[in-house]
C-alpha cells in the first residue's frame, strides 16, 4: 500500500515536469494494469533516441545475476527482471525480449512447486498468457498443475479472460469455483464476482433492448470490432481476430448469439472446413467444462502451422497448406519456365553495407517487420522446450546457464564472471583486514597521544620555550621521512623488487654491449627472443653482497637519524632528502609506475599481481625468500627503544606507525592516496605537536612532505623516462654536441660544497647555498668570483644533458632567439646547466608564503605558463612535471618597469620528465609522467589520451595550487569535470571558472589552440590598474626575496 | 607466501623437466648448445666463429644464438647444465618437426614410461612448465622467426612462451602477465612481437626482444579476440570485445584508428588479409573487408542454431582467403565460403564432438566445440572439443581422417605452427560445465603433435 502510495507520489511529481517524451510518443507505450512509474518511462522514452548504455548495462547486470544468484529465492531475480524490463521498454516489442525472458522464468522455475501459491510466479504465468494466442491453454494447464489455484488473481483473469471472449457462463463458472476453493483474497474474488454479474446482466439487457429496435436490419450479419486488426491470422483457416482490447470489445458486442469466441480446438485436419461460427457449438461446449487432462508439461497449441509434415506437395493439396517460408520451392514447382528473365537493377545486387550503418541499439518502430521471424506462440516454444529435453540427445554442456536469460552467455563470460566476483571478495577482505588494522592504529595513536599531551603540560611548566616546540616538530617530520623508507613486513617483498630493479640497472652497461649484438648479427635473426631465465640467472649472481648491505643501511636510519636531528638543528630537512634519495624509494608506487608492464590507468586496488609480476620478469627467487627470512622489522626496533627516556621519542613512534599504517593502505590504492595521505599525516603531526604549534610550521612541512611522496615515483627503466634510451637517442645526434653551449668534460663531476667554488667554463663560482633538492637534480646558488650577482646552476645525476636537449630542441623548431644565456655541462657522472638568472626564485618557494600571492601575480603566472607550454607543445614537446619546484620566476619581479613584458616572467629549469613528440615515437602511457602520478589528473586522464593533456593539467594543478593553495581536486557532474573547490568567491571568479572547465575538459582538441584560447582571455585582464597592483604585488615578493629577507628567515 | 609457492611450482615443473630430459634422448642436444655458449662467454671472438657452427648445427641455431649471446655466467640453461654434469658426450639428435617422417604416429612415447592415467594417450609431447591454469589460447610463431615458439594464454593472468626446438624439446623462454585472464594471443607479422587480449579490458604488446609489455588497446569489457593485420597501406591490431565493439589500434597510439559496433559481444574472430570475420553472441556473423580500411562486408545468417564458438578462415588454391568454418557450442561445423558458385551445395555444416552414434539407444552426448585450426600446407582442418579429442577433417572430400582418443580434460585450444609440422593442442578445464566441475588441483598440458602426414587430404594422389 505504501508502495503504491509511493507511486503515485513519483507520479504526480513527474507529471508536473510533463517531459515532451511523453506527450510526443503516447502511442508507443503499452499499457500496463499496474502502471508506469513515471520517472522511468521518462527515462525510457528518452534513451530511445540516446544511446542506451545504462539500459544495456542494467540488463547485464540482470543477466549475470540470474546465471550467479546463490540465494534461495531464484524468484525474485527473475521477478525484478521482469518488472525492470516492463518499465523499460513501455513500446514492447522484439526489443524487449519479454516473451522469450518469460518463456525462460517459467522454464527455469518449473519444478520449483513452493512457488505454486506465490502470487509472483502466478503473475509471471498470466504476464506470460498475455503474449500467447490463446491464452485459455495455459489457464487449464496452470489449474492442472495447481499453480496459483489457491490465489484470487488467478480466478479473476482467467474469468476476464473468458468473458473477454464473451463466454459468461464459462466465467462464471470459474469465479464459482475460485470461491469454493476458498482462493485468497477471497473478498477480491466476491467483489470481482459480483461486479462481473452486474456487467453481465446489463450487457443481456442492453442488448435485449437493442435487439428491438434494430430489429429491420439483418442482425445475423457477423461484426468486427472498429478498428480491430483485419489481417488474416493463420494459414488454415483464414480468419481476422475479432478481439482486440478485450474490455472495449464487451461493449461492442451486441448479440450474445453473434459472439465469435476462438475456436479453442483446431483440428489438425488436412481439409479445409470453412468455419461456421455460429454453428460452432460442439467446440463450446467442449470448453465448458473444465479440463481434465492430465497435463505434464504446458499444452500444445493446437493452431499450430508446423505441424503438417512435408510430402509430395502435388496429392491436391491447396497451396496456402504449405508451410510458412518456403516460397522458394514454391516458385521453382512452374513446369514451364519462363521465356524471360526478370530485370534486376545493378544497384539492387547484394547491398553493401556501411560499417556506419550499424547502431542496433536504436530501435526503429517504424522499421517493417521482418518476415518469417516472432513466429509462433511463446506458449508453443516453452512446449517444444520441454519436448525437446526428451529427444535423445544429451548436452553436454552447462546448456541451462548459457541460456538461462534472455541472452547467451559464452563459457568464458560465466568463468570470467566468477573470476571478477573472486577478485572483487578478495578486494573487499583485503579493506576491510586494512580498515581494522586502521581501526587499532588509530586506537593506539589515541594512547600515545594522551600520555603525549600528559606529559607535555608537565613539561610546558618547565619549559614555555617554543623554539623548541618547533624543534620537535621538525624531527617528527623527519621521522616520518626515515619511517618512508622501512617497510611494513607484508611489503618485504615488493621492495624487494624495486632495489634488485636498481640492481639491473648498475649491470646494464655490461648488459649493453650483449644487446646490441643482436642487431648487428645479421639479416638471419632480427632480433633474439628475451629469456628470462638467463636474465635471472645472471642477476643471482651479479650482486650477491647488496642486500645485506642495503638493509643495513636502511635499518639504521630509522634510529640513527634521530639522534642525528636531536644534535643538530639547522639545516635539517635537506640533508634528509639527501639520504633518501642514495636509498631508492620503497613504496609500492615505484613498482607501480616503474614497472615496465605500464597500463594507461593501472587498476588502483590490484598491485599485488604486478608484483607478482614483477617478480616473474626480473628476480631470482630464492634471493627473495632469504631476504623474507632477515629480521627487518623496523617497527619493531622503533618499540624496543625506550618508551620513556623522552616525550619526542614517544612521539617518534606515534608517527612511525602512523606512517606505516598509511603505507598499508596505499597498498590498496597506491596512487589516488597519495595526496590525502600528505595531508592526513601533516594534519597529525599538527595535532601530536599540539600545544604551540603553529601554522607556519605546518605550512612549511606540507610541501616537504608532497616532495617526499613525489620521491616515490620513478623507476628509470622505462622507456621514454629512462635515461639509458635517452643517452642513445642524443647519440644519434651528434648536432647537439657541436652546440657551443654545450661542454663535455671527460671528468667526474667536481664536487660541490658550498663555499667551495667549481670551475665552469672559463670562470670560477663560488657555491653559495643549495636552493632546492630533489631527487634527481638540485639546485644551487652560485655566484661568479668578482661578483655577488646570483645565478643558478641545475646539477643532475645523470650524465645525459636532457634538459640541454629539450632547450636545443625548442631553439630549433621554433625558430627563436632565445634571450637567455644557459649552458650545459656535462660531466661523466653528471651533468651541471647554468641558467642565468639573477636571484632566482621558484614557484615554490612563493607558495610558502601565501600571503603575498594575490589575484595578479596568479593571473601573471598562469598567462605565463600558458605561453610557455604552447610553446612547448608547438614542438612537440610535453614537459610532463610542471610543477612549483621546476618553475623559476625571473628578474621580472625585480624590474618593476618592465611592464610590457608580462610574458616573460616565468621559466622552466627541469625537464627531466619531458619527452619529445617527435622523437620518442613510442610514449604511450601517460602514467610516466610525473603530473599523472601526484594529481588527481590520474582521474581525469584515466580516459584522455593524448600526452599534451598532461600539461594542461599540470597547469590546472598549479592554478589550483596558487588559488587554494592545494592540489586541485576534481569530480565528475555527468558531462564535465569541474573544481570540487568552490571559485565564485574569488576574484575574477568568472574568469577562473571559465578557465577550468575549458582546460579540464579538453578531449580531443589540440592543445596548442586550446592554450592560445585561454592566455588570449588572459591578457585580456591585463590592464593599468592590473599593472600598477601587480607591481605593487611583485615589489613586496621582491622584498621578501632579496637575500636578506632569504636569510633572516 | 602464495606467490612464493607459485615460483616454487614454476621451478619445480623445470626441475622435473629437466629430469625428464636427463631420462630421455635429448639431453645431448642440449648439452651442445651450452658447449656452444660457453665457449661464446670465455671468447667473444668466438661470435664470429659462431655462424659456421650454427651452419653447422642448423636446428639448434637459435638457441645457440641466445645463449651465446646473452649469457654472463657458464651457468646460462637450468636444463643443459644438469645433463652436462653428467657428463653425456654431446650428440646431435635427429629433428623430429624437421622432415615429416616423424614421432607420435607410431605411438611410441617420447619419454617411454606411461602410466595408467590418460592425460595423454595420444602418447604426445608435453610442453614444459605448463600454465598454471586453463589454457585459453595458442598460437605458433609466423614463418618469418626462424624455428618455432609457441604462446600460450591462460586464465592465471600470465602469456608464456616457449621455443619448441625441431628435436620436440620446449623451452620456457619468457613471461609476461595482465592483470586478468588471458583470452587470446596473436603475432606480429614479423615475429617479434605477440599481442594479448584480457579480460583485464586491455590488450597489450610484448616486445619479445627487450621483454617489456606495453598497453595497446582499451576496452569496456573483456577483449575476447585479438589479431594483427599486415595490410599493404596499413598495420593495426584488431580487438574484438564483450562490449560490443571492434576496435582497431595502430599500436603507438592510445586512440583507436577505428571503431566499429557489433551486433552483440564478440566470441571469436579470425583475420588472413584481406578478410575478417567475426561472430558474435546470439549468432551474429559478420564479415569485414581489409582493404584500404576495414569495413563491414556482409551479415551473413549463421548456419548453425547454436552459440557461436570458434571461427577459422580458409584459403582457396590460390591462397586468398575464401570462406570460413565455425564451430558451435553444440557439436557442429559450418563450412561457409563468402561467395560460393553454388551456395546450398558448397556450404556445409557437420557433426562432430559427439559421443555415440545416433543408432545407439543411449543419448547422444553433445560437446562443444573449442577450436579450430586450419593445415597451412594441406588445408585440412583440426577440430578439438570439450569432450577432450582432437579431430582432423577433409572439408574438401568431407571426410574424417582421424579421431583422437580421449583426453581426460577437455581440450581447450590448437593451433598448427607456420609450415604446418607441428599440431599443438592445449588439455585444460573449458568450463563447460560450469565452476562446479572445476578443479583447479588438475594439471593443464599443452601437447605438441606431428601433423604433417596425418593431415594430408586423402585423395591427395
Amino acid at each position: 500500500m505504501a508502495a503504491v502510495k509511493k507511486e503515485e507520489g513519483a507520479l504526480s511529481e513527474a507529471m508536473s515536469l510533463e517531459g515532451d517524451e511523453w506527450e510526443l510518443s503516447k502511442e508507443n507505450v503499452q499499457p500496463l494494469r499496474q502502471g508506469r512509474i513515471m520517472s522511468t518511462l521518462q527515462g525510457a522514452l528518452a534513451q530511445e533516441s540516446a544511446c542506451n548504455n545504462t539500459l544495456q548495462q542494467q540488463k547485464r547486470a540482470f543477466e549475470s545475476e540470474i546465471r550467479f544468484y546463490t540465494g534461495n529465492d531464484p524468484l525474485d531475480v527473475w521477478d525484478r527482471y521482469i518488472n525492470w524490463t516492463e518499465q523499460n521498454y513501455p513500446q514492447g516489442g522484439k526489443d524487449s525480449n519479454m516473451s522469450t525472458l518469460l518463456e525462460r522464468a517459467v522454464e527455469a522455475l518449473q519444478g520449483e512447486k513452493r512457488y505454486y501459491s506465490d502470487p509472483r510466479f502466478l503473475s509471471l504465468w498470466l504476464k506470460l498468457g498475455r503474449l500467447c494466442n490463446e491464452p485459455l491453454d495455459m489457464y487449464s494447464y496452470l489449474h492442472n498443475q495447481g499453480i496459483g489455484v489457491s490465489l484470487a488473481q488467478f480466478y479473476i483473469s482467467w474469468a476476464e479472460e473468458y468473458e473477454a471472449r464473451e463466454n459468461f457462463r464459462k466465467a462464471d463458472a470459474i469465479f464459482q469455483e475460485g470461491i469454493q476453493q476458498k482462493a485468497e483474497p477471497l473478498e477480491r474474488l466476491q467483489s470481482q464476482h459480483r461486479q462481473f454479474q452486474a456487467r453481465v446482466s446489463r450487457q443481456t439487457l442492453l442488448a435485449l433492448e437493442k435487439e428491438e429496435e434494430e430489429e429491420v436490419f439483418e442482425s445475423s450479419v457477423p461484426q468486427r470490432s472498429t478498428l480491430a486488426e483485419l489481417k488474416s491470422k493463420g494459414k488454415k483457416t483464414a480468419r481476422a481476430p475479432i478481439i482486440r482490447v478485450g474490455s472495449s470489445l464487451k461493449a461492442l458486442s451486441q448479440n450474445r448469439g453473434l459472439q465469435n469466441p476462438f475456436p479453442q480446438q483446431m483440428q489438425n485436419n488436412s481439409r479445409i472446413t470453412v468455419f461456421d461460427e455460429n454453428t460452432d457449438e460442439t467446440s463450446r461446449e467442449e470448453l465448458s467444462k473444465p479440463t481434465v487432462q492430465p497435463w505434464t508439461a504446458p499444452p500444445v497449441p493446437r493452431a499450430k502451422e508446423n505441424e503438417l509434415q512435408a510430402g509430395p506437395w502435388n496429392t491436391g493439396r491447396p497451396l496456402e497448406h504449405r508451410p510458412r517460408g518456403n516460397t522458394a520451392s514454391l516458385i521453382a514447382v512452374p513446369t514451364m519456365l519462363p521465356s524471360f528473365t526478370p530485370y534486376v537493377e545493378e544497384t539492387a545486387q547484394q547491398p553493401v553495407m556501411t560499417p556506419c550503418k550499424i547502431e542496433p541499439s536504436i530501435n526503429h518502430v517504424l522499421s517493417t517487420r521482418k518476415p518469417g521471424k516472432e513466429e509462433g506462440d511463446p506458449l508453443q516454444r516453452v512446449q517444444s522446450h520441454q519436448q525437446a529435453s526428451e529427444k535423445k540427445e544429451k548436452m553436454m554442456y552447462c546448456k541451462e546457464k548459457i541460456y538461462a536469460g534472455v541472452g547467451e552467455f559464452s563459457f568464458e563470460e560465466i568463468r570470467a564472471e566468477v573470476f571478477r566476483k573472486k577478485l572483487k571478495e578478495k578486494r573487499e577482505a583485503e579493506l576491510l583486514t586494512s580498515a581494522e588494522k586502521r581501526a587499532e592504529m588509530q586506537k593506539q595513536i589515541e594512547e600515545m597521544e594522551k600520555k603525549l599531551k600528559e606529559i607535555q603540560t608537565t613539561q610546558q611548566e618547565r619549559t614555555g620555550d617554543q623554539q623548541e616546540q618547533k624543534m620537535s616538530t621538525k624531527e617528527t617530520a623527519k621521522l616520518r621521512i626515515a619511517s618512508e623508507s622501512q617497510e611494513i613486513p607484508g611489503m618485504t617483498l615488493s621492495s624487494s623488487v624495486c632495489r634488485i630493479n636498481s640492481c639491473a640497472r648498475e649491470t646494464s652497461f655490461s648488459e649493453n654491449i650483449w644487446q646490441e649484438q643482436p642487431h648487428s648479427e645479421g639479416p638471419s635473426i632480427p632480433f633474439s627472443i628475451f629469456d628470462e631465465f638467463l636474465l635471472s640467472e645472471k642477476k643471482n649472481k651479479s650482486p650477491p653482497a647488496e642486500p645485506p648491505r642495503v638493509l643495513a643501511q636502511r635499518r639504521p636510519l630509522a634510529v640513527l637519524k634521530t639522534s642525528e636531528s636531536i644534535t643538530s638543528n639547522e639545516d635539517v630537512s635537506p640533508d634528509v632528502c639527501d639520504e633518501f634519495t642514495g636509498i631508492e624509494p620503497l613504496s609500492e608506487d615505484a613498482i607501480i609506475t616503474g614497472f615496465r608492464n605500464v597500463t594507461i590507468c593501472p587498476n588502483p586496488e590490484d598491485t599485488c599481481d604486478f608484483a607478482r609480476a614483477a617478480h616473474f620478469v626480473s628476480t631470482p627467487f630464492h634471493e627473495i625468500m632469504s631476504l623474507k627470512d632477515l629480521p627487518s622489522d623496523p617497527e619493531r626496533l622503533l618499540e624496543e627503544e625506550d618508551l620513556d627516556v623522552k616525550t619526542s621519542e614517544d612521539q617518534q613512534t606515534a608517527c612511525g606507525t602512523l606512517y606505516n599504517q598509511t603505507l598499508s593502505i596505499k597498498k590498496l590504492s597506491p596512487i589516488i592516496e597519495d595526496s590525502r595521505e600528505a595531508t592526513h599525516s601533516s594534519g597529525f603531526s599538527g595535532s601530536s605537536a599540539s600545544v604551540a604549534s603553529t601554522s607556519s610550521i605546518k605550512c612549511l612541512q606540507i610541501p616537504e612532505k608532497l616532495e617526499l611522496t613525489n620521491e616515490t615515483s620513478e623507476n628509470p627503466t622505462q622507456s621514454p623516462w629512462c635515461s639509458q634510451y635517452r643517452r642513445q637517442l642524443l647519440k644519434s645526434l651528434p648536432e647537439l654536441s657541436d652546440s657551443a653551449e654545450l661542454f663535455i668534460e671527460d671528468r667526474p663531476m667536481p664536487k660541490l660544497e658550498i663555499e667551495k667554488e667549481i670551475e665552469l667554463g672559463n670562470e670560477d663560482y663560488c657555491i653559495k647555498r643549495e636552493y632546492l633538492i630533489c631527487e634527481d637534480y638540485k639546485l644551487f646558488c652560485v655566484a661568479p668570483r668578482n661578483s655577488a650577482e646570483l645565478t643558478i646552476i641545475k646539477v643532475s645525476f645523470q650524465p645525459v644533458p636532457w634538459d640541454f636537449y629539450i632547450n636545443h630542441k625548442l631553439k630549433e623548431r621554433l625558430n627563436e632567439a632565445c634571450d637567455h644565456l644557459c649552458s650545459c655541462y656535462q660531466y661523466q657522472d653528471g651533468c651541471i646547466v647554468w641558467h642565468q638568472y639573477i636571484n632566482c626564485f621558484t614557484l615554490q618557494e612563493l607558495l610558502q608564503h601565501s600571503e603575498y600571492i594575490t589575484h595578479e601575480i596568479t593571473v601573471l603566472i598562469i598567462y605565463n605558463l600558458l605561453t610557455i607550454v604552447e610553446k612547448l607543445h608547438k614542438a612537440e614537446i610535453v614537459h610532463g612535471d610542471l610543477s612549483p619546484r621546476s618553475l623559476i620566476l625571473r628578474n621580472r619581479i625585480h624590474d618593476p618597469y618592465d611592464c610590457n613584458r608580462n610574458n616573460q616572467a616565468l621559466k622552466i629549469v627541469d625537464f627531466s620528465y619531458s619527452v619529445d613528440l617527435r622523437l620518442q615515437l613510442d610514449v604511450f602511457t601517460l602514467s610516466g609522467f610525473r603530473t599523472v602520478q601526484i594529481l588527481e589528473g590520474q582521474k581525469i586522464l584515466a580516459n584522455c589520451s593524448s600526452p599534451y593533456q598532461v600539461d594542461l593539467f599540470g597547469i590546472a594543478d598549479l592554478a589550483h595550487l596558487l588559488l587554494f593553495k592545494e592540489h586541485l581536486q576534481v569530480f565528475w557532474d555527468g558531462s564535465f569535470w569541474k573544481l570540487s573547490q568552490n571559485i565564485s568567491e574569488l576574484k575574477d571568479g568568472e574568469l577562473w571558472n571559465k578557465f577550468f572547465v575549458r582546460i579540464l575538459n579538453v578531449n580531443d582538441e589540440a592543445t596548442v589552440s586550446v592554450l592560445r584560447e585561454l592566455a588570449a582571455e588572459m591578457n585580456g585582464v591585463f590592464d593599468t590598474t592590473f599593472q600598477s597592483h601587480l607591481n605593487k604585488a611583485l615589489w613586496k615578493v621582491g622584498k621578501l626575496t632579496s637575500p636578506g629577507a632569504l636569510l633572516s628567515q | 607466501m602464495r606467490m612464493c609457492c607459485r615460483l616454487a611450482t614454476f621451478f619445480f615443473d623445470d626441475f622435473r623437466a629437466t629430469q625428464e630430459v636427463a631420462a630421455g634422448r635429448m639431453r645431448s642436444a642440449s648439452a651442445v648448445v651450452r658447449t656452444v655458449s660457453t665457449a661464446g662467454l670465455e671468447d667473444f671472438g668466438l661470435l664470429g666463429f659462431l655462424p659456421a657452427l650454427l651452419g653447422f648445427l642448423p636446428a639448434l641455431l637459435a638457441l645457440a644464438l641466445l645463449a651465446g649471446a646473452r649469457s654472463q655466467t657458464p651457468q646460462t640453461l637450468l636444463l643443459p647444465a644438469a645433463a652436462f654434469r653428467r657428463g653425456e658426450t654431446p650428440r646431435v639428435k635427429m629433428s623430429l618437426f624437421g622432415t615429416t617422417s616423424g614421432f607420435g604416429t607410431s605411438g611410441t612415447s617420447m619419454f617411454g614410461s606411461t602410466t595408467t592415467d590418460n592425460h595423454n594417450p595420444m602418447k604426445d609431447i608435453e610442453v614444459t612448465s605448463s600454465p598454471d591454469d586453463s589454457i585459453g589460447c595458442l598460437s605458433f610463431s609466423p614463418p618469418t622467426l626462424p624455428g618455432n615458439f609457441l604462446i600460450a594464454g591462460s586464465w592465471a593472468n600470465d602469456v608464456r612462451c616457449w621455443e619448441v626446438q625441431d628435436s620436440g624439446q620446449t623451452i620456457p623462454k619468457a613471461q609476461q602477465m595482465h592483470t586478468g585472464p588471458v583470452l587470446d594471443v596473436c603475432w606480429s607479422d614479423d615475429g617479434s612481437k605477440v599481442f594479448t587480449a584480457s579480460c583485464d579490458k586491455t590488450a597489450k604488446m610484448w616486445d619479445l626482444s627487450s621483454n617489456q609489455a606495453i598497453q595497446i588497446a582499451q576496452h569496456d569489457a573483456p577483449v575476447k579476440t585479438i589479431h594483427w593485420i599486415k595490410a599493404p597501406n596499413y598495420s593495426c591490431v584488431m580487438t574484438g570485445s564483450w562490449d560490443k565493439t571492434l576496435k582497431f589500434w595502430d599500436t603507438r597510439s592510445s586512440n583507436p584508428m577505428m571503431v566499429l559496433q557489433l551486433p552483440e559481444r564478440c566470441y571469436c574472430a579470425d583475420v588472413i588479409y584481406p578478410m575478417a570475420v567475426v561472430a558474435t553472441a546470439e549468432r551474429g556473423l559478420i564479415v569485414y573487408q581489409l582493404e584500404n580500411q576495414p569495413s563491414e562486408f556482409r551479415r551473413i545468417e549463421s548456419p548453425l542454431k547454436h552459440q557461436h564458438r570458434c571461427v577459422a578462415i580458409f584459403k582457396d588454391k590460390q591462397n586468398k582467403p575464401t570462406g570460413f568454418a565455425l564451430g558451435s557450442i553444440e557439436g557442429r561445423v559450418a563450412i561457409h565460403y563468402i561467395n560460393p558458385p553454388n551456395p546450398a551445395k558448397d556450404n556445409f555444416t557437420f557433426k562432430c564432438h559427439r559421443s555415440n552414434g545416433t543408432n545407439t539407444s543411449a543419448p547422444q552426448d553433445i560437446y562443444a566445440v573449442n577450436g579450430i585450426a586450419f593445415h597451412p600446407v594441406h588445408g585440412t582442418l583440426a577440430t578439438v572439443g570439450s569432450d577432450g579429442r582432437f579431430s582432423f577433417w577433409d572439408k574438401d572430400a568431407r571426410t574424417k581422417l582421424k579421431t583422437s582418443e580421449q583426453l581426460d580434460q577437455p581440450i581447450s585450444a590448437c593451433c598448427f605452427n607456420h609450415n604446418g609440422n607441428i599440431f599443438a593442442y592445449a588439455s585444460s578445464y573449458d568450463w563447460s560445465k560450469g565452476h562446479e566441475f572445476y578443479n583447479p588441483q588438475k594439471k593443464n598440458y599443452i601437447f605438441l603433435r606431428n601433423a604433417a602426414e596425418e593431415l594430408k587430404p586423402r585423395n591427395k594422389k
